[in-house]
């Protein structure tokens, strides 16, 4: 099975203003013969939330390498993630790292297996079929879950599925994002995504993701951005 | 009245997107790198950018005031001041630059029989000018309340993207009308309660007790306005934390509400 990957995550206008650093971290690595990816966004108000934003992707890629996690649930790696998250942001307390995780892995067979806590947006395609992993928001854009003290499952989203068609694969992104796009067209963005990625391959797909969100057109948009993509080619 | 752009956001991020539901989309075609990379060198197949998927208007920020407007807001020119506080505050949001949201102003006002939506959300950089309010009758803030819970829950008018609301609540007398209902649906309602609430209370006669209950922010308890120069400097700090969130590389985050002082050259500046 072959895949086609790319990722990027660029600092937003604001943070560039302010002289802070991009609060998102991305990871997009190969495993085992699949991908493993993940979208972070260090909460806005927390002193040092690009460090927790980091050791969110950090702690995917430790818990998904342990021998245990390659056939567990989505919802036991959450779990496992959430506590090498714990131990990787020491000392600082959790109110200074506060972040979002959007994860996803994909074996060398096409089982997928992805899990969210917090705003951003996770698309996949299975059999065809597109799915949104991301819960309906209650309320406006200025709530939202994070990796905190306690493993709470019911803050979480999983799901499973398989890659079994050339074009299905799974897109992961930040609010800076997923909150400037047309509801209605995400369907058109997830095959834009594929179709640019699938041509262009990982090098060359980042730089024109890297492009894209440089140059983002809504209006008065100051967010970090990240997006991260696999998807399944033959 | 400037909302038409907003209409393209009428469904919030996901209302009618369930996960289960089967996107109208074609099956894609298996693609070949290299055969990809070879036709683009050659030119022969173009692809499109992400542009067309963005949306074209920015994140809004609401600020909804509710005005009284009821008779006893003539005296000692407590509306001519309430109006031209309204004025200032509009054309300050208009003159900010390097903003990170575009902000929103509606006003409820109260007085007479029922509440009115005296100006639908409108962005402040398209306001001109705000009509003179013209105080009448009765306190309907019960009225109002309904109104300000209906406008917030409406996805429609403030989408899903929208950054908190922020609710502004400035009154002289008690409500005339029942209001212990709206206001309990304005404090629970899904997405109501979650706006960002001020209060300022204008005399002796205002009812602080339900004002002081309508305040919601820790950093802004009810602020009692005592002659007209307290209705500007309230408005002021108002303008101030809306600013500085819309300004703010997270415009969510919590802000200072800070009562400014104000230099003291209005020898007719009245008690209320």
């Amino acid at each position: 099975m072959r895949f086609v990957v790319a990722g990027s995550s660029i600092k937003g206008p604001a943070h560039v203003d302010e002289g802070l650093p991009n609060q998102d971290s991305i990871l997009l690595r190969g495993h085992r013969g699949g991908w493993i990816a993940a979208v972070c966004d260090g909460l806005g108000s927390c002193k040092h939330s690009h460090i927790g934003s980091s050791a969110a992707c950090e702690a995917l890629r430790y818990v998904l390498s342990t021998a245990s996690a390659s056939a567990s649930s989505a919802a036991f790696v959450s779990e496992g993630l959430h506590q090498q998250w714990l131990r990787k942001i020491r000392p600082h307390p959790v109110k200074e790292v506060a972040t979002t995780c959007l994860w996803g892995a994909v074996d060398d067979e096409g089982r997928l297996r992805t899990g969210q806590i917090g705003d951003g947006l996770v698309l996949y395609r299975s059999a065809g079929r597109l799915f949104r992993l991301t819960p309906e928001r209650v309320g406006y854009g200025n709530q939202t879950l994070a990796l905190w003290d306690d493993h709470k499952q019911q803050h979480w989203t999983h799901d499973e599925q398989v890659l079994s068609q050339p074009g299905d694969g799974i897109l992961l992104m930040t609010d800076g994002v997923s909150e400037d796009l047309i509801p209605d067209m995400l369907p058109g963005f997830f095959d834009a995504v594929y179709q640019n990625i699938a041509r262009r391959g990982r090098r060359s797909g980042r730089k024109w993701l890297n492009n894209e969100l440089k140059n983002w057109s809504t209006p008065m948009h100051g967010d970090d951005k990240s997006i991260v993509a696999i998807f399944r080619l033959e | 009245m400037g909302f038409g752009k907003y209409y393209e956001d009428t469904v919030s991020r996901y209302v009618n997107d369930t996960r289960d539901r089967e996107q109208a989309i074609s099956k894609p075609e298996p693609v070949s790198v290299e055969k990809a990379k070879s036709e683009a060198k050659e030119g022969k197949k173009k692809v499109s950018g992400l542009k067309k998927f963005q949306m074209s208007a920015a994140r809004p920020l609401p600020v909804i005031v509710l005005a009284d407007t009821s008779a006893s807001m003539i005296a000692d020119d407590k509306i001519k001041t309430m109006n031209a506080a309204l004025q200032d505050m509009v054309k300050t949001f208009a003159d900010q630059s390097r903003l990170r949201a575009e902000i929103q102003v509606g006003l409820i006002t109260f007085g007479g029989e029922e509440a009115e939506a005296h100006l639908p959300l409108t962005p402040a950089h398209q306001i001109e000018r705000m009509e003179a309010l013209e105080p009448q009758g009765r306190t309907p803030m019960g009225h109002a309340f309904q109104l300000a819970t209906e406008l917030l829950e409406d996805a429609e008018l403030i989408p899903s993207r929208a950054y908190q609301p922020v609710l502004v609540l400035v009154s002289d007398g008690r409500p005339t009308d029942d209001w212990h209902e709206a206001f309990s649906k304005l404090q629970t309602s899904v997405r109501a309660q979650k706006a960002s609430r001020f209060a300022m209370a204008i005399g002796s006669d205002a009812d602080e007790d339900m004002l002081k209950r309508f305040a919601n922010d820790p950093e802004a308890p009810l602020f009692k306005a005592d002659n007209a120069r307290d209705i500007h400097r309230f408005f002021r700090a108002v303008t101030m934390s809306v600013t500085v969130k819309s300004q703010s590389p997270n415009p969510d985050q919590p802000t200072q509400f800070a009562i400014p002082e104000l230099p003291d050259d209005d020898p007719m500046d009245i008690e209320f």
